[in-house]
């Protein structure tokens, strides 16, 4: 007699038997990034700024450039998205330089993410505001080809990391718009060949703008400025 | 560490799309990786394998990381070779315009796993 009813049906109750399957997906991992970095990308040409990704490894002047590039656009006009593991010493250093900033700490994240950045957009007031930096991680492998809704892309390399930096990390370098070679009042002191420098990046990145950069010569940035203004306008042009 | 922050999407990307088909436990996944992204198989597995300690649906799943090299495609004879950072010119007529495909994304290819019936 069934257990359950009391009626007289005794056929035996069958268990959920686990069946194996093999599904095709064809999936791209990043494609909820892609899309908040789309997002980002609009709402930032929409407003009328330009987002600059900075990148480069731990000391090559990522936060001297774009203070540097500050005193030329004005300090007014820029806001700085600034990513370290820890701590928010650059972002205090550019409030105190009259920069607006906004600190996020990855901890153990090698990078910034479209996410990270659409989170540091709710926090940051970008009124009066007409270029946005992002100083990624700095690192010269994982921030490579990670969109976060940037329209130009920086690479900042200083002469004391040697002039195999093009050759060993081509990755990074091949997606800039512009690359600085910082330091270059260093050179009588460091081992750089700049004509090798050069000559490894026409191989991997001859469209980008390339200019050396040395600490109290600000005037060298000038063709980058003249860039980073017209790039902005042709994108506000195109969005009204 | 690089591949840290990989490893955490692909966990998500997997138990979502595990609900999503009805998969109570995943075996294995198949993940195309371009070989631009620079990320590494064995890094992605060992990270894998520790963030999926406490995931009782994708415990002890493997996945199969395959590299999936860049092409350059030259613009005037439409000849194909493997990405390097070095090449400059096609290696069949010399051109310098050549354009780059493929190499840059990360695709979840497919995914085994058992389902109650």
């Amino acid at each position: 007699m069934c257990d359950h009813c009391g009626c007289e049906d005794v056929r035996p109750q069958t268990a959920a038997v686990p069946t194996t399957i093999r599904v095709p997906i064809d999936r791209d991992i990043f494609e909820e990034n892609d899309r908040r970095a789309r997002t980002t990308s609009h709402d930032l040409v929409h407003r009328g700024v330009l987002a600059i990704n900075v990148m480069g490894a731990p000391g090559s002047g990522k936060t001297t450039v774009i203070e540097m590039l500050a005193t030329f656009l004005g300090k007014e006009r820029i806001a700085v998205i600034q990513g370290d593991l820890e701590s928010d010493v650059d972002k205090v250093r550019l409030e105190r330089a009259g920069i607006r900033a906004f600190q996020i700490n990855t901890h153990s994240g090698c990078h910034l993410n479209a996410a990270m950045i659409a989170h540091a957009l709710e926090h940051l007031s970008l009124d009066g505001i007409s270029f946005l930096f992002i100083e990624n991680v700095g690192n010269l492998v994982c921030p490579a080809g990670v969109q976060l809704g940037q329209h130009v892309n920086i690479v900042v390399s200083s002469t004391a990391e040697g002039s195999d930096k093009p050759k060993k990390y081509p990755h990074i370098f091949r997606d800039a718009d512009a690359i600085l070679i910082s330091k270059t009042d260093l050179v009588p002191y460091v081992s750089f060949d700049e004509l090798l420098f050069r000559d490894d990046l026409t191989k991997i990145a001859r469209d980008a703008l390339l200019l050396g950069l040395a600490k109290n010569a600000p005037a060298e940035l000038g063709p980058l400025v003249t860039m980073l203004e017209e790039r902005r306008t042709l994108l506000t042009a195109h969005h009204h | 560490m690089h591949e840290v922050g990989l490893s955490r999407a692909l966990v998500a990307e997997l138990v979502a799309t595990c609900s999503r088909i009805g998969i109570v436990r995943l075996r294995s996944a198949v993940v195309d990786v371009g070989a631009l992204t620079t990320y590494k198989p064995e890094p992605l597995r060992h990270y894998f394998a520790f963030l999926t300690q406490d995931v009782p649906l994708l415990r002890d799943a493997s996945i199969d990381v395959r590299i999936v090299p860049a092409t350059l495609v030259c613009a005037t004879c439409n000849e194909q070779q493997v990405f390097a950072p070095t090449i400059e010119a096609c290696t069949r007529c010399r051109s310098s315009s050549l354009r780059l495909e493929g190499g840059s994304r990360v695709t979840l290819k497919e995914i085994t796993g058992e389902t109650h019936v």
